[in-house]
């Protein structure tokens, strides 16, 4: 039996598009998740499901587009099964990331002892993995790490997932728990699997060698208000060689990066503020050195990357996939859907959805898609 | 209260409740005002560290693309290095072909010396011959004129003899019948000596022959003679050119001499300083590494500090909901 199954739907019928998306699910899994535009109803959706799957943890969230088994999708539900024999599962609904997300660590502590992973072990990465859904725009994706990556000593846990979105609206976005809604919270699903696992980050982008430093700056606020002493907006668009009132035009193809050694972690900017100021994605940091990065070719890194993907396996049961709303939006521009789903349908039983912000262990990253596969490495 | 706080561990947050519900609205404010001047503290101390990860993380990457440009220009200085070997390598192989070259040209040089004084030796043997020849031919000239003397000679004895004839045949005629067997006789010696003359004749013009190709074989003798001359002078001179060229030889000889053995030194200490270069870039190779580990290090403390933020600003509204008395 297969241990994940996924499946999509574009039925506009609340009712019909749960049944649809279900009829090729397991019918007793041991984790349901779903992914839903807001052209449903969120708050149905959650009932149909949960009382679909009374014995089983489900968890939703509302997404910016979505990702299923022939790839991206747009006003969709998607979702995604995974049977008992994936291993141990157990879930915690944070009910306030933004302000109080300490008050859920018990919680988060108990949770991942009662599937037996060993918080003090100095070898996490073997424990097991932790899905992470924030609510998007409350800026606590952060937070939410913070205190979910604080329940074990040492580092090295694995931590993957993506923030809810709501179709670019920028109202509110959602999440629940077992029935249970939230546009304040964040689900945390602890997994213990009995298969092996791989996360992988790509980035379509690579440094312009052009960089600036952060000198003025509200991490928590995620905005930067002086690059190199003078004002963010000048400095940004005078490096880049564009009029600083066009600026914002190349906020998609040329957001920043930071580099760690030969990594580089994405800050995308989100809007220009009145007093010249930029506000971002994900937080950004006082006197660090930032780089102006610009795109490679997708559908060649997509291919790259799905290969390197597949060749940590020799079986591979079924893939999440978390993509950042920026980079949808510039797949859409420049007409790629087809090119990239011709690639990604080749990855068996995918599920995910277009976010706000993917979470990749310690740290909130934009512009980027996240894999994580289930099977038998090699 | 601190005490208390630290000896019942187990319940010490049902009985800081307690204290906490006991504390006068004053002493309240204090702690709110306390825990958040320590908020602010926190924050500013964090933020020093943050700056200070930062600052971290440039030097690194400074020092880290320091080293890489090092190494990058010892490993051409490295690859230079082994190009000049290879070249001094290359120089040594043709300067011993060279000496070897030399020698073997030495050899050819006195080789040829030898022919050159053969040859003139041959030449002046084919002088001599010439000379002798020379001498031959002025005696077969000097025959000839004999010969020619002599046909005069037989020619006026025939012209005698005619006559004579003649006048024996007009006595023979005189005499009449006595003397027409005298007639017949006279007759007969006027023929032999009109043949004699006609024989003379035609020995006249093969002597004349004789002589004439004698003396066209004489000039030529004379002509080949001066070209011997010639031939025998240019052959002294190449001798000498080949002299002076086996004196070049082997002063060459003496400086490929010289090369090669300072090609050999400079290869030694080549050699030596591109063994050290190697250890220089292996040094480097594990610097990188080194860096690389400080790298891993500073992201670490950077995610540490990103989370100190967060819990920062956590504990500020946590307080700020003590002041507030509501979440």
């Amino acid at each position: 039996m297969e241990l994940i199954r996924s499946n999509s739907t574009k039925q506009k019928n609340t009712v019909e598009a749960v049944k649809e998306v279900t009829s090729k699910l397991h019918t007793e899994p041991s984790l349901l998740l779903f992914f839903t535009s807001t052209t449903h109803s969120f708050q149905e959706v959650t009932a149909l499901f949960n009382a679909q799957y009374p014995n089983c943890e489900v968890v939703g969230l509302t997404t910016t587009g979505e990702i299923g088994p022939s790839g991206f999708l747009e006003n969709g539900l998607v979702a995604m099964s995974f049977a008992k024999s994936i291993g141990q599962i157990s879930t915690v609904l944070m009910n306030d990331i933004s302000k109080y997300p300490i008050f859920s660590r018990n919680d988060l502590i108990s949770s991942a002892k009662h599937i037996g992973i060993n918080l003090n072990s100095q070898t996490l990465e073997k424990e097991g993995v932790a899905l992470v859904f924030p609510n998007g725009l409350i800026a606590a994706e952060e937070k939410m790490l913070s205190i979910v990556n604080s329940i074990f000593p040492h580092e090295g846990f694995p931590v993957f997932g993506a923030t809810a979105g709501d179709d670019a609206k920028f109202i509110e976005t959602f999440i629940s728990l077992n029935g249970e809604v939230s546009s304040k919270g964040g689900v945390v699903i602890f997994m213990k699997p009995t298969v092996d696992f791989v996360m992988l980050k790509e980035n379509i982008f690579t440094s312009t060698g052009k960089s600036m430093k952060i000198t003025k700056a509200d991490t928590e606020q995620r905005i930067v208000y002086e690059f190199d002493g003078k004002k963010a907006t000048t400095i940004y668009a005078n490096r880049l060689g564009v009029k600083e009132n066009e600026l914002d035009q190349y906020f998609m193809t040329n957001p920043l990066g930071r580099r760690f050694n030969n990594e580089i972690f994405i800050a995308s900017p989100f809007q220009i503020l009145p007093n010249g100021a930029i506000q971002f994605y994900c937080q950004v940091f006082q006197d660090s050195i930032v780089e102006i990065l610009e795109p490679k070719n997708p559908v060649e890194t997509l291919q790259q990357t799905l290969h390197t993907f597949k060749s940590e396996f020799t079986e591979l049961e079924g893939v999440l996939a978390f993509n950042c709303i920026l980079r949808k939006l510039q797949f859409q521009s420049h007409g790629l859907f087809q090119e990239l789903n011709r690639e990604l349908e080749k990855l068996p039983n995918l599920g995910g959805f277009c976010s706000y912000g993917e979470q990749f262990n310690k740290s909130l990253v934009n512009q980027t898609l996240v894999l994580l596969g289930l099977g038998k490495k090699r | 209260m601190l005490k208390t706080f630290f000896k019942q561990k187990e319940n010490h947050s049902d009985s800081l409740i307690e204290e906490i519900n006991l504390l006068t609205p004053d002493e309240k404010e204090s702690m709110i005002d306390g825990l958040l001047d320590l908020v602010a503290l926190l924050k500013s101390s964090n933020e020093k560290n943050a700056k200070g990860d930062s600052v971290f993380i440039e030097r690194i990457t400074e020092v880290k693309n320091t080293v890489e440009e090092g190494r990058t220009s010892l490993i051409t200085s490295s690859d230079n290095i082994q190009r000049i070997l290879d070249e001094a390598q290359n120089i040594h192989s043709i300067t011993a072909a060279v000496e070897a070259q030399g020698e073997q040209n030495i050899g050819l040089v006195n080789e040829g010396n030898e022919n050159m004084d053969k040859l003139d030796s041959q030449m002046d043997y084919v002088k001599n011959v010439f000379t002798n020849f020379e001498k031959s031919i002025a005696e077969v000239q000097q025959e000839t004129n004999d010969i020619i003397a002599i046909t005069n000679i037989i020619a006026g004895i025939a012209d005698q003899t005619n006559l004579l004839a003649l006048n024996a045949s007009i006595e023979a005629a005189r005499a009449g019948e006595h003397g027409k067997g005298f007639a017949v006789v006279a007759a007969e010696v006027r023929k032999l000596a009109e043949q004699s003359k006609n024989a003379l004749v035609n020995v006249n013009k093969k002597v004349n022959e004789i002589v004439r190709q004698v003396s066209v074989l004489s000039a030529d003798i004379v002509e080949k003679s001066k070209e011997f001359d010639h031939t025998q002078e240019m052959t002294r001179l190449t001798s000498e050119f080949f002299g002076k060229i086996a004196i070049s030889e082997k002063k060459l000889f003496t400086s490929m001499s010289g090369i090669k053995l300072a090609t050999d030194q400079t290869m030694a200490e080549i050699i030596t300083f591109r063994q050290e270069l190697e250890a220089i870039v292996h040094l480097s190779e594990q610097s990188t590494k080194r860096i690389d580990e400080l790298y891993i290090f500073s992201q670490d403390k950077f995610f540490i500090s990103t989370d100190m933020t967060s819990y920062i600003s956590q504990v500020k509204y946590l307080v700020e909901a003590l002041k507030n008395d509501q979440l």
